[in-house]
């Protein structure tokens, strides 16, 4: 009976637990085994696999499996065969199989990275996760990175601070001109942005001189590398017709880099932001205005609105720009940087300017204006630059040839024609050698400039009768400016370095020599003649500089303390032909400066600072001769040399946490500027005389600014928030009396970007200001200005299929004054765009609502501008963009 | 003679080949997590591993700490202070693991080298573990991947493996599976190796050490247990002294060294 049960039971098992076992050879086409073969079992139409082994050195396989109804599926897989399947049954057999060579095609690199990953002082932002589809330029995205803001000029900041140097695969082919790549590299070809949080650009000088300045490089995919890539956009639109075209090369190799191209617009897209140097990148001490061309005369013309230029400006601008890189064999690099630019503006406005004076009363200046500005500028650097760790030598070369003409038109009480021509040269060398000897680094450096700035402004009719014409009317006012200037700035830096501390003398001696002269033409009964001695200038000024200076930089632990003791001896000469009139001066400052920079802990930076500045205040503030600035404003200086000291105080408390993309921080400055001349000036109707006296004045200006910003990743919302406050207080001369000025300007921004979902997009930005000016505030309560103005920006993409894409842009606008009753803008642009293979097309319906007139206002000072600008048409384009 | 210089030609290019042995064919990126202390689960330490595999062999390699080996190269002559800063700034990545591993296919051997002071290596089998499968899926990196468990030197691992990648092989120690392994963990989440790049081969390793001293495994799981929960011993055995700081009275007492916790992935060592 036991045993009927035993065979019984064993049956039922077999037929409850039955295991198949397929078995098998498998060979190659010649017969031959193929060990290591993946061999596995799965239910046919299934992925999942049920057994697997691999094959033995002789290519055979057992397999055991459950038994099942299911049909099975025998697969065998080894790099280098092509996969072989054979189906079967679930029941014990042989099966034999054959593999076929054939290359065995992997899955292609596919790349799940974190958005955002630290690598030592490194951040690297992953280029794919921040962009999106409405974006072309790796600016667009670099604007959306956490801890990244492009300001409206094109400054690059990272946590606030501007950066120090934008590498493009670790060259520095821009220099300071680095909005040309924001603005044309496609950000398609970029792999990633790279943050060096504390970078120091000169290599030899990375273990000796900490930076706290942070630099920015862009990595491009190794499939962009060594190609030309080529790209143009033709738009053109209408009315009137419109058009927008450019066409754009660029190459990156290891040791070439290239990017040109050629733009052209009628729409309101104003070019010179594209090439101009950003002032972060000027080494300490000097800005980029120390070269800048003088702007003593000039027509009266429209402010700029703070809406998109695409909004107000009428133009004509053609844009050249060519960039190479070519590292030598020696690892040293030249650059070439070229640029043209041909800009015809013309804008249209009313303008209402109305003068606070310090009895209570006020001038007002209403004028109707129609400007055009022809500029044409040109501008070349050639760079030669060997940056390696053990020595440094740059050769920057620089030329600028610059002419521009105004016409404007004024209607106030009649017509009044003024005109303007404006040629600028620059020629510029700037040169600076590092060498290190033994544990000691020694900087020589010297800079060169030359230039010549000279301007015409023709007034018709004659302004300024009473002074100009003995009280008669004349038909016409003829203002000459030339300006010629010789600055030459050379100097030697040691810098030692002892476990914590540092060492840095310096001396050098830097000579400027300017040269002034001015005079006034006038047209009358149809005869030019020249004025006076009174309306003459013919000023030589010169300033020989020799300075030493020592700083020490101490680290204790994570602190670091700077302290900047530099003297230096000034003598200035001062001549003045026309008065036959001489002036000498010498001039010993002392301009200290104390930096403490603390790391708190791992995320908080603590920087505080004390700068005293002596200097010179501004050499054309020694015209005795009237000039005649523009139509309504006539100048006559003090003869003696202007001073100025200025107190800087600082203290920044900064938080960055890039991997958690929170990044804030607060800001508070104070500054007190103590000058011994004082500007005054004395309204009569519409026109104004500027003079200037001898008076021990004061300027003070408070400034207080924190900013926020928070990217959730996973979300991907970027939220920023920024205030700034600050406030001026000085004293002025106003029609003989002496008046007090204080004014204060707020201005908060919050900006929120929405990019998770794949089908739209959402971008906002709102900007609320406020600015406020009086005069002898605790006379005469009520005698001020103020006013507000909010904007909101907002941009939405819905993207309808892969290739397709609308975009709707809504700026509404609201501005309102003490004396006016509020406006309210809404301006509104929609668009399409569709990727076919190779070409993009885009069709744009701008200014909707037809807006025809936008009105803001400015403070300066005692002055209130209230302006009208002519806004451009409602207009329709289409644009195409394609590669090559 | 066309004949001759067609043979000629196969000859070379298969003479050109025949050298190339050591190209790298695949390649596979781990982000690798391991808890440094069981009973904290905020000690999280975070390292890139890659996983090379050759026409031979494959390699298994800190990327970070390669990343910091060129580093360091590269400022080599720098003054300590530079040196020292960099360090702290974590561009020499000293705490990403220094253990490479490759596996000879044929021998059916690994030879593990590491780096302490001295370059330690020795060589062992490649032991197979004994996987189970699971009919549940889920998509890594766009692959069909199939779920498997085992259990190996005291830990229960769960494996992601894809078969659309025919390797064999995984991170660490792990291999056997009908396809790469894309994602393998323990139970606890303790040590997480997640893949985040497969593709053609592109990093090659920066430097594999240039020689090693022989040493018995136990010698080096000690090493590494020594160095971290004893470095006073570990100075001593490695470097031949230990850090000591001089008191007044003329005489020197060692400098307290931080006590690291320890909590290896291989547990077979305290099994035994």
């Amino acid at each position: 009976m036991k045993f009927i049960l035993l065979v019984v039971l064993t049956i039922c098992a077999n037929q409850l637990f039955c295991q198949c076992i397929i078995s098998g050879k498998i060979t190659d086409s010649l017969c031959q085994p193929v060990a290591d073969v993946n061999v596995v079992v799965l239910i046919r139409g299934h992925a999942d696999i049920l057994a697997y082994c691999i094959t033995d050195a002789k290519g055979l396989y057992e397999l055991e499996c459950t038994n099942t109804k299911d049909s099975l599926l025998i697969r065998a897989t080894i790099i280098g065969y092509a996969i072989m399947e054979k189906g079967a049954i679930a029941k014990s057999q042989t099966i034999n199989l054959i593999l076929t060579p054939q290359v065995t095609e992997l899955p292609a690199v596919e790349i799940k990275r974190e958005p955002v990953s630290k690598l030592g002082d490194t951040i690297n932002y992953h280029v794919s996760y921040f962009a999106n589809k409405q974006d072309r330029f790796i600016g667009d995205v670099i604007s959306k990175i956490p801890g990244i803001d492009i300001d409206p000029s094109g400054t690059v900041k990272y946590n606030g601070k501007p950066i120090n140097t934008y590498y493009i695969n670790g060259l520095n082919l821009l220099e300071g001109k680095y909005s040309i790549a924001n603005q044309n590299i496609p950000y398609d070809i970029v792999d990633r942005v790279q943050v060096f949080q504390n970078h120091q650009p000169i290599k030899i000088l990375d273990s000796i001189e900490n930076s706290n300045s942070p630099a920015l490089n862009i990595e491009l995919k190794n499939s962009t590398r060594n190609k030309f890539i080529g790209k143009v956009k033709i738009g053109t639109g209408f009315a009137p017709l419109l058009g927008e075209n450019e066409i754009t090369g660029l190459k990156f190799a290891k040791k070439m880099q290239f990017i040109s191209a050629y733009k052209y617009n009628n729409t309101g897209i104003k070019f010179a932001h594209e090439i101009t140097d950003q002032v972060s990148i000027h080494k300490s001490g000097e800005t980029a205005d120390d070269n800048a061309p003088e702007n003593l005369n000039s027509v009266i013309s429209q402010p700029q609105p703070p809406v998109q230029t695409t909004r107000y400006l009428f133009n004509n601008s053609h844009l050249f720009h060519l960039s190479t890189l070519k590292r030598l064999t020696n690892k040293a690099q030249i650059k070439l940087n070229l640029s043209y630019l041909n800009d015809m503006e013309e804008t249209n406005g009313l303008n209402r300017s109305t003068f606070l004076l310090p009895a209570g009363n006020s001038v007002a200046i209403t004028e109707s204006l129609k400007n055009s500005l022809n500029t044409n500028k040109a501008a070349a650097n050639f760079i030669y630059e060997l940056n390696d760790r053990k020595k440094y030598l740059k050769n920057n070369l620089a030329g600028q040839a610059q002419f521009s003409n105004e016409n404007g038109l004024v209607v106030n009480n009649g017509n009044i024609l003024q005109q303007s021509s404006h040629p600028f040269y620059l020629l510029k060398n700037d040169f600076e050698a590092i060498v290190a000897i033994k544990n000691k680094f020694i900087n020589i450096h010297s800079q060169t400039a030359i230039s010549n700035d000279s301007k015409e402004l023709n007034v018709s009719p004659g302004p300024f009768p009473s002074i100009l014409n003995d009280l008669v009317a004349y038909q016409k006012a003829m203002q000459n400016v030339w300006i010629r200037k010789l600055a030459s700035k050379n100097g030697a830096d040691l810098m030692i370095k002892k476990h914590d501390f540092q060492q840095h003398f310096s001396t050098g001696a830097d000579i400027i020599i300017k040269k002034f002269e001015s005079f006034i033409e006038k047209d009358f009964s149809q005869a030019m003649s020249k004025l006076s001695d009174s309306f003459r200038n013919e000023i030589k000024w010169s300033n020989l500089r020799l300075y030493a200076a020592t700083s020490a930089t101490l680290k204790m632990g994570n602190t670091r303390l700077l302290i900047e003791l530099p003297v230096e001896w000034n003598t200035y000469s001062y001549k003045n032909t026309v008065l036959n009139f001489r002036n000498n001066a010498d001039k010993v400052y002392f301009n200290p400066n104390i930096i403490l920079i603390a790391s708190l802990s791992t995320y908080y930076t603590l920087e505080m600072s004390y700068a005293r500045q002596n200097m010179h205040g501004d050499f054309l503030q020694t015209a005795k001769g009237f000039v005649l600035n523009n139509y309504r404003n006539i100048s006559q200086k003090d003869t003696i040399l202007p001073f100025q000291s200025v107190d800087g105080y600082q203290f920044v408390i900064s938080y960055k946490n890039p991997l958690n993309a929170l990044f804030y921080n607060v800001s508070a400055s104070y500054s007190s500027v103590e000058k011994n001349l004082l500007s005054t000036q004395t309204y009569d109707k519409f026109y104004i005389r500027s003079t200037s006296m001898t008076f021990r004045n004061n300027l003070s200006t408070l400034r207080i600014s924190a900013s926020a910003n928070k990217f959730f990743l996973n979300a991907k919302i970027n939220l920023f928030g920024s205030i700034n406050y600050s406030n001026s207080r000085s004293v002025q001369l106003l029609n003989r009396q002496l008046a007090s000025a204080f004014s204060e300007e707020f201005s908060g921004t919050c900006k929120l970007n929405f990019d998770k979902f794949s089908f739209a997009s959402f971008e906002s930005t709102s900007t609320l200001n406020y600015f406020m000016s009086t005069i002898n505030r605790k006379s005469y309560a009520g005698n001020n200005f103020s006013f507000f103005q909010f904007q909101e920006d907002i941009k939405t993409n819905f993207f309808l299929t892969k290739n397709k894409i609308v975009s709707a842009v809504i700026t509404s606008s609201s501005f309102w004054d003490n004396l006016s009753e509020k406006r309210n803008y809404y301006f509104a642009n929609i668009g399409f765009r569709q990727k076919f293979r190779k070409i993009e097309l885009q069709l744009e319906l701008r200014n909707i609502t037809n807006v025809i007139t936008y009105r803001t206002a400015y403070l300066l000072s005692n002055m209130q501008q209230v302006t009208e600008t002519q806004i451009r048409p409602r207009s329709f384009f289409v644009q195409c963009y394609f590669n090559f | 003679m066309r004949t001759h210089l067609f043979i000629f030609l196969v000859l070379l290019i298969s003479q050109g080949n025949a050298q190339n042995t050591d190209s790298v064919l695949y390649m596979c990126k781990y982000r690798y997590s391991s808890q440094k202390d069981s009973t904290n689960k905020n000690s999280v330490f975070n390292d890139i591993m890659c996983l090379q595999i050759n026409k031979l062999n494959s390699k298994y390699y800190s990327y970070l700490k390669q990343l910091g080996m060129r580093n360091s190269e590269e400022d080599n002559g720098k003054p300590l202070q530079y040196l020292l800063q960099m360090q702290q700034q974590g561009r020499y990545n000293a705490d990403s693991e220094s253990e490479i591993m490759i596996n000879e296919f044929a021998q059916k051997r690994r030879k593990v080298l590491i780096k302490f002071k001295h370059v330690y290596c020795y060589t062992e089998d490649i032991e197979a573990q004994k996987w189970k499968i699971y009919p549940e899926t889920k998509i890594i990196l766009k692959q069909t991947c199939q779920k498997a468990t085992t259990f190996y030197k005291g830990r229960s691992y769960v494996a992601w493996f894809a078969t659309s990648i025919p390797y064999r092989i995984g991170p660490w120690e792990f291999s056997g599976l009908p396809g790469l392994i894309l994602r393998i963990s323990d139970t606890n989440e303790q040590f997480v190796f997640e893949c985040t790049e497969i593709g053609p081969g592109r990093d090659k390793i920066y430097k594999e050490y240039d020689g090693c001293t022989e040493a018995p495994k136990k010698k080096v799981e000690q090493l590494r247990k020594l160095f971290a929960t004893d470095m006073q011993t570990f100075d001593q055995i490695e470097w031949g002294a230990s850090w000591s700081r001089p008191n007044a009275d003329g005489t020197s007492s060692p400098v307290p060294r931080k006590i690291k916790p320890y909590n290896p992935i291989d547990l077979s060592y305290k099994l035994e």
